[in-house]
């Protein structure tokens, strides 16, 4: 099976899973075939977002626990120390004075609100005077015990995408391999789509590019759309769809798919119940690709393994492909 | 939609005499068949898997804690069986007769009690899960907040149309509001972590279509946000409080209500990954296992 991971690690990228190593402890052997093995670290590649996910819920749980912990255990202490309840003590923190009518007349006035928001606007700024007080109390306190939580979320793993068979253009042996999970009908993966390719320009002999299916619910067009490009996978013309698709204006039409379909004779894009079942029972291989991968919606982009989140933009995207490019230039000496 | 406060003598007065006078009897419970969902966004599951950047308002209720179903397009992506409390029902109770309403509506307020309320009584449901109160602490401004007799009284006038209305039998089960102080803290984890900016989706979503600004604004202090946070536990005082006397005088009907909603610690793969608010089916999905363990049918 040809996979990203098996990629970027002969191609020597700086981040690079490690090789497996001997190490009953750290990477155990977790099936035999035969002579064979497989390792914990081999199996865990596949489905490494949701296992990271998982461990962030962890991290999560585990922060909270210890930000409680140092809380409870400060005003205790403090509490101890004054010889009063931790209730008593911060009672008698958040008590003072009350806000007066021009707090709240500069409030109503701040935020452009009539006399009738007069008693809520105290309610809230009273509230919030409680509040800050006991805040910069417990701050007081984690400041003189200075306190320091030694906590590091996991870091963003590198996911091993099965590639199989997924349409791709660019050297074989590039040193960056972007992923695209988009959707041939969403504006969204059209605009990804644009960012590959005004990378791929710039650095055409460094950069191979990958598509995978995936896509909205209830977006029959985009079912369609994801079906005829599958049949001209099958003729080696999947990107002349693509590009066509991602470069059209406006909304996809039913037309558009119906004329692409007939200028690449291609399959027909309603085809029979029969063959349109046995399309998507295919197509939904591919969607559990998609998934396991951790996107469940388009778009979905991976730099050499890497997620890159479409809502940071497109700077931080061509930021992680130069990333790469550059541990790739740094790795070259040693791979020669 | 506010109306005014709708707290009458007459409810007082039904109160005052039926205390003494319901003793340990109640009508038998009827089976939960006719499940009507009274709520907002969190019972409409918004965004909780899937997302249309031309609809931010995306209802997911196949991933819904109490409607939550699997039809074609949820096995097609291989989507999160969220075991809701609709298919808990049927799990339990068998197929037959099975109503499954959603009244809940994103978006919607206490001041929305009564006319979803109303709309489980039209169907005459016998099974009532409760979830709303989220869009009154999110407002655009702290002074937007009800105070605690708006608040008491909207849900009053709920819970009567249910008394008066529902078959005898039937089950209402009240819901704390989720704590979104959690799940603010969480959108900014998320950020941290690069996985998604939550502040620009906030800034470009959130503000418009679901004001949660006593929340969500970046220009909120923690004690902003810890406020808001008072005003959550305000109102579910309020909730377990109001659903405790119902219980205890009406004979006709079974009121319960649990705070596992807002105790429930919510983790990052628990907040949609596109608003980075709502729960993603992976949360509805815990929400809808607490909730029926808490609840009434779930023992």
């Amino acid at each position: 099976m040809r996979r990203l991971f098996a990629l970027s690690l002969c191609l020597g990228c700086t981040q690079a899973p490690p090789a497996p190593v001997d190490d009953p402890v750290e990477d155990p052997v977790v099936a035999r075939i035969g002579d064979a093995v497989i390792r914990r670290s081999e199996a865990e590649r596949g489905v490494a977002m949701e296992i990271h996910r998982r461990r962030l819920d962890i991290h999560t749980l585990v922060r909270r626990e210890v930000e409680a912990l140092v809380e409870q255990r400060l005003l205790a202490a403090e509490a101890e120390r004054r010889g009063v309840t931790v209730q008593a003590m911060l009672d008698d923190v958040e008590r003072g004075e009350p806000v007066d009518d021009a707090d709240v007349d500069a409030y109503l006035l701040e935020h452009g609100l009539g006399e009738e928001r007069r008693e809520r606007a105290r309610d809230y700024l009273d509230g919030r005077r409680r509040i800050e007080r006991r805040l910069a109390f417990v701050r007081g306190l984690e400041d003189a015990a200075q306190v320091r939580i030694d906590l590091e979320p996991p870091p963003l793993p590198r996911v091993d995408i099965d590639l199989e068979g997924a349409p791709s253009r660019g050297p074989a042996d590039a040193a960056v391999t972007i992923v695209h999970f988009g959707a041939l009908s969403e504006a969204r993966s059209r605009e990804v789509a644009s960012w590959i390719e005004a990378v791929r320009q710039r650095h055409p002999k460094k950069i191979r590019e990958v598509f995978r299916h995936v896509l909205n619910p209830r977006d029959e067009l985009g079912l369609q759309a994801a079906l005829l490009a599958r049949s001209a996978q099958e003729k080696d013309r999947f990107w002349s769809v693509h590009d066509r698709l991602f470069q059209r204006d406006g909304a996809l039409r039913q037309s558009d798919l119906q004329t692409l379909g007939e200028e690449l004779e291609l399959k027909p894009v309603t085809p029979e119940a029969e063959a349109r079942t046995r399309d998507i029972v295919a197509l939904k291989g591919e969607l559990e690709i998609a998934r396991k991968s951790g996107v469940t919606s388009p778009p979905g982009i991976f730099v050499n393994g890497l997620w890159v989140s479409h809502s940071f933009g497109r700077a931080r995207f061509e930021s992680r492909v130069r990333d790469a490019l550059a541990s790739s230039s740094v790795r070259e000496p040693t791979r020669k | 939609m506010h109306r005014g406060l709708t707290l009458t003598a007459t409810v007082l007065g039904w109160m005052t005499m039926t205390t003494l006078a319901v003793a340990q009897t109640k009508d038998p419970r009827l089976q939960p068949k006719r499940l009507s969902s009274v709520g907002d966004s969190i019972t409409e599951a918004i965004n909780a898997e899937e997302y249309n950047l031309f609809n931010p308002i995306n209802p997911n209720h196949w991933a819904s804690y109490a409607n939550g179903y699997r039809g074609f397009w949820e096995w097609l992506l291989g989507r999160t069986n969220v075991n809701s409390h609709n298919q808990r029902i049927t799990s339990a109770f068998g197929s037959s007769n099975r109503k499954n309403y959603m009244e809940g509506v994103s978006g919607a307020d206490s001041y929305d009690l009564l006319p979803q309320m109303q709309q489980s009584v039209a169907h005459q449901a016998t099974y009532v899960p409760v979830l709303m109160g989220h869009n009154d602490v999110c407002q655009n401004d702290f002074t937007d907040i009800p105070t605690d007799a708006e608040f008491e009284a909207n849900l009053r006038a709920g819970l009567e149309a249910l008394r008066t209305g529902l078959p005898n039998g039937a089950t209402i089960y009240v819901l704390a509001i989720v704590d979104i102080y959690k799940l603010w803290e969480l959108g900014e984890d998320l950020t941290s972590l690069g996985l998604i900016n939550c502040q620009v989706i906030w800034a470009a979503t959130l503000f418009d279509i679901y004001p949660c600004g006593t929340m969500l604004s970046p220009t909120n202090s923690e004690a902003d946000r810890q406020y808001t946070r008072s005003r959550n536990l305000a109102f579910n005082q309020i909730l377990e409080d109001v659903v405790a006397e119902y219980e205890a005088n009406d004979p006709h009907h079974h009121y319960s209500f649990t705070d596992e909603t807002f105790l429930y610690d919510f983790t990052p793969s628990q907040v949609s990954g596109f608003d980075c608010f709502h729960p993603s089916a992976q949360g509805q999905k815990d929400l809808s296992r607490v909730t029926w363990e808490a609840g009434p049918f779930g023992q």
